[in-house]
């Protein structure tokens, strides 16, 4: 294997393991299912790399094989979970959707393997990953108005680049496969193609890290507004209420000299709650 | 004196507001819990309030698209904007609302913007 080659599946393992760790820092303190499909999405994604290495590394042809349709099997699977992870950010993602595809995404290709076809076999799991990736990545786009409401224009940036990167990915990638470099980024000769494959494939890991951080950080931000705001606005009611009511009973009645001093003291606590509320409500 | 339309959510705002107003001797005309009854008593007044008293968090319709429709069907209505979302201020200004007060606010602020609203009238 080049060292091109080799390096740059060492630095793209090191950037799935940043990924695993980022995930299961966010399950540990936040929790929510779509961290555990990141986490697992990350894992493959690192087993992936793993057999990537061994590609070359076996003499023995049958093994060799194995490790390619591994790789190619475990690197769809993992971009569905990815994918679908970071989708779950703008609706609500059907387990047993996700479990059907990743179940089609093992066995059809492995079917194809077991029959003896080898190639077909890794280019089936290169469609499917294709296919996935496609359609994750462009699903956000009906979902804008989520970036506005919930997000910001950070993820929007960074799912843009996101998009624009899988494309030139997509589209280096099908022109590589056309000129017969399907299993030339493991060779041990030097090419332009090989170098631009983790090249780009470094880039596309590092925006999906950047992305998945910006969109838990908004959602974090958004949720921690609405409560201020919900608390804040539910509080001024409540204290609207009492303000209004000590003030009405210190209207209506001839109250005793003791009665009044308590009705006022509760319209100067109301007074300074008030101002505690506008307090809350401008803290950023 | 003016007459006035209350709309909130909350039945104890309004039930304080109603008498605090009645002493003043402000009359109020008709009370609605959500915007679109406030929209549909609206429509079904024969005497158009002269001022009408609005919060903006409601159910079914919130306070500022109920203020819209009612300014829609008449621009001349004055309404008091009083809402504990003080991030709306401006759009319900911008809508055609005459005052904006920030729940929670004292009574006599409110008392004052009425007497207001009465003189220019």
């Amino acid at each position: 294997m080049h060292v091109i080659a080799l390096f740059g599946i060492i630095l793209l393992i090191s950037l799935r393991v940043v990924g695993l760790m980022i995930s299961i820092e966010f399950l540990v303190e936040i929790k929510g299912f779509k961290f555990k499909i990141l986490i697992i999405g990350w894992l493959t994604w690192i087993l992936a790399g793993l057999c990537a290495l061994l590609i070359n590394n076996s003499s023995n042809s049958f093994l060799s094989n194995t490790f390619r349709l591994i790789n190619g099997i475990s690197t769809s699977v993992a971009l569905l979970l990815i994918m679908m992870g970071l989708y779950s950010y703008f609706q609500k993602i059907s387990r047993k959707l996700l479990l059907f595809l990743s179940v089609i995404f093992v066995v059809v290709p492995l079917i194809a393997f077991l029959l003896g076809f080898l190639s077909q076999a890794i280019e089936i799991a290169n469609l499917s990953l294709f296919l996935i990736v496609l359609v994750y990545t462009s699903l956000p786009l009906r979902k804008m108005n989520i970036f506005k409401d919930k997000l910001s224009f950070k993820s929007l940036y960074w799912y843009l680049m996101l998009v624009v990167s899988i494309l030139i990915f997509l589209t280096f990638y099908l022109i590589s496969i056309f000129q017969g470099f399907s299993f030339g980024f493991y060779s041990d000769d030097f090419s332009i193609s090989m170098l631009l494959n983790y090249l780009i494939g470094c880039l596309i890991t590092l925006v999906i890290l950047i992305y998945s951080i910006h969109l838990e950080y908004d959602i974090s931000r958004t949720q921690k507004y609405n409560l201020r705001d919900k608390y804040s606005h539910d509080l001024g009611n409540l204290v609207q209420v009492i303000y209004s009511a000590a003030i009405l009973t210190n209207v209506e009645e001839d109250l005793k000299k003791e009665k009044a001093d308590n009705l006022n003291l509760i319209q100067k606590k109301c007074e300074e709650a008030a101002k505690l509320i506008k307090d809350i409500k401008d803290t950023q | 004196m003016a007459t006035i339309f209350l709309i909130d959510d909350d039945s104890s705002i309004i039930a304080l507001f109603d008498k605090y107003l009645t002493i003043l001797g402000h009359k109020i005309i008709a009370k609605a819990y959500n915007g679109e009854d406030a929209i549909k008593l609206f429509k079904e007044f024969r005497e158009t309030p002269d001022i009408i008293l609005m919060d903006h968090r409601m159910p079914k319709k919130d306070g500022l698209t109920a203020a819209k429709e009612i300014l829609t069907s008449n621009n001349n209505i004055k309404i008091i904007f009083f809402s504990a979302d003080y991030a709306i201020r401006e759009k319900a200004l911008a809508l055609g609302a005459k005052y904006f007060l920030e729940k929670p606010f004292k009574l006599d602020k409110l008392s004052q913007i009425i007497d207001k609203i009465v003189s220019e009238n």
